[in-house]
């Protein structure tokens, strides 16, 4: 994944909705996302906290019982990894080329649950026999 | 065919040429125990070596996720089933080797990966074997049993890094009809020349691991050159120096029966055989040798390194008991430069290593990280430590 993390931006989102081909490619930059939307992380939405409000809205300090409102280091900045998140997964279309059929590597026998009798011999290391 | 001794398989074999050793022989050894497969080994070659038109699919150096993990896909299910089950007895290889199966007409039993092989460099990443098999365990495998866990892991994975082997007997160098390809008498590197290669593909079709990539801008062949830029002045290549995990050591390798007992190459794979070569039965014996990763399962392991692997895993668990093994698993990565020798320095409980070129002493590392603790209060600015060791 990380060697091509080209992230969805506000063109490519765009372009998947309105080009004939749904292809994520900013019609004014020519960029293209390898996501529809999002990034490689984004199921579990951003890194960085949101701010929504906070700016005027009163809130609790992060230790004690201090209210206070306004910036708070441990509510505005990142300071973890998201513990949890809720992801729901849809199917967008089958594998194969042009939405036809199984992923060609599955297809192949190569994946987990698609293996071939080849593909099982060599999970087992029955390729090999020690006298 | 003429004959040659490949000590990897403890036999002769044939081999299209006479056999004819450089004079020295570089080699590297990669510890898998240690590979997060963090690819920034992957990177510094590509930012290197293959930024170019027509490289766009090259990797020469990669790392795959085993045993789903493959580039191109599938490379050594394919040629292990072209090869068929094979033999060892004791550390002699009893099967043939991919020159011997050969058909008649065909130097090296091969074959040409398809150009879609190559469209999923990173496929497999970090997928285990063993999850999806519920039941299996005591007994039950109708898999009415469920998946639970009974205190011992039953699904395992592994990263393997991979780069061009630079073999002693290349199967790429043996199948190029215009004898481009050719191995340095002063190193062993395997270089594919570039104004005489005229892409036929056949090192392609010939190479097992699949190291070889056509350039289709070019239209010619290119590979891994073992930064030879870099170690014909004494410095390791890019892969191994960039490496944040520290789990590869480059240099020289001497043949079996003149091994140096102080060289850190010769002492891990011919004193201790603790780095092993990836898929010997093929028979090309090749020049990257790994340290198997303990944890999975011999069978498997067995089939891609080798008979000698449950040796190897035992050495290297009681590592911690042998100071003079855990010197020379301590110098992996430590140093820039290609040393020749290296010793444990018992006074300072520190790994000595020695420049190949100079002969000075070039890194030290101590075995066991020293712990500093600092006052929770620094007086001179007056200020607290947040981290105090």
């Amino acid at each position: 994944m990380w060697h091509n993390m080209y992230g969805a931006c506000k063109g490519t989102v765009d372009a998947t909705r309105n080009r004939p081909d749904g292809l994520a490619k900013s019609e004014e930059t020519g960029y293209q996302s390898l996501f529809r939307s999002g990034s490689h992380q984004s199921c579990t939405r951003g890194y960085i906290k949101p701010t929504h409000m906070t700016d005027s809205l009163v809130r609790k300090g992060a230790f004690g019982q201090e209210i206070g409102k306004g910036f708070a280091a441990d509510i505005h900045c990142p300071t973890g990894a998201p513990r949890e998140s809720f992801v729901r997964i849809t199917r967008a279309e089958a594998g194969g080329m042009n939405g036809k059929g199984l992923w060609r590597p599955a297809e192949l026998g190569l994946r987990p649950t698609y293996e071939t009798d080849a593909m099982k011999r060599f999970l087992e290391g029955k390729y090999i026999k020690e006298k | 065919m003429p004959k040659v001794f490949n000590w990897q398989i403890g036999r002769e074999m044939e081999f299209p040429y006479e056999g004819a050793r450089p004079d020295n022989q570089f080699a590297y050894i990669f510890d898998l125990n240690k590979c997060i497969a963090c690819q920034t080994c992957t990177i510094a070659c590509k930012t290197t070596w293959t930024a170019g038109k027509g490289q766009e699919t090259m990797l020469w150096n990669n790392v795959e996720t085993k045993p789903y993990g493959y580039f191109p896909l599938g490379w050594d299910l394919k040629i292990l089933d072209l090869l068929g089950a094979q033999s060892w007895d004791g550390d002699v290889y009893t099967g043939k080797t991919l020159f011997e199966a050969a058909e008649s007409d065909e130097i090296v039993l091969g074959y040409l990966p398809d150009d879609m092989d190559y469209a999923n460099p990173n496929i497999g990443e970090d997928d285990c074997y063993g999850t999806t098999f519920k039941g299996a365990v005591n007994g039950r495998s109708d898999g009415s049993g469920g998946a639970y866990f009974d205190a011992v892991h039953h699904s395992w994975m592994f990263y393997l890094p991979r780069i061009c082997n630079h073999c002693t007997y290349p199967a790429c160098l043996s199948s190029c009809t215009r004898k481009s390809i050719y191995k340095r008498k002063m190193d062993g590197i395997v270089l594919i020349d570039q104004t005489r290669c005229r892409g036929y593909r056949e090192c392609i079709k010939g190479c097992p691991y699949k190291r070889p990539f056509y350039n289709p801008h070019t239209r010619t062949s290119e590979k891994c050159i073992a930064c030879y830029p870099f170690v014909e002045q004494g410095q390791q290549p890019q892969c191994v120096v960039t490496c944040i995990g520290k789990i590869r050591l480059s240099g020289y390798l001497s043949t079996p029966e003149k091994s140096i007992k102080n060289h850190p190459m010769d002492y891990l794979i011919h004193e201790k055989r603790i780095a092993l070569p990836l898929y010997p039965q093929f028979g090309l014996e090749p020049n990257v040798y790994y340290i198997p990763p303990v944890h999975v399962p011999p069978q498997f392991l067995t089939q891609m390194f080798g008979p000698r692997v449950r040796h190897a895993i035992e050495t290297y668990r009681s590592a911690h008991k042998d100071p003079e093994l855990l010197s020379a698993l301590t110098l992996f990565g430590c140093t820039e430069r290609i040393l020749k020798a290296f010793k444990y320095d018992k006074s300072a409980n520190e790994a000595v290593g020695i420049d190949m070129m100079n002969g000075t002493e070039v890194v030290c590392v101590p075995l066991t990280e020293p712990v500093i603790v600092r006052p929770l209060h620094d007086q001179k600015l007056g200020a607290y430590r947040h981290n105090i060791t």
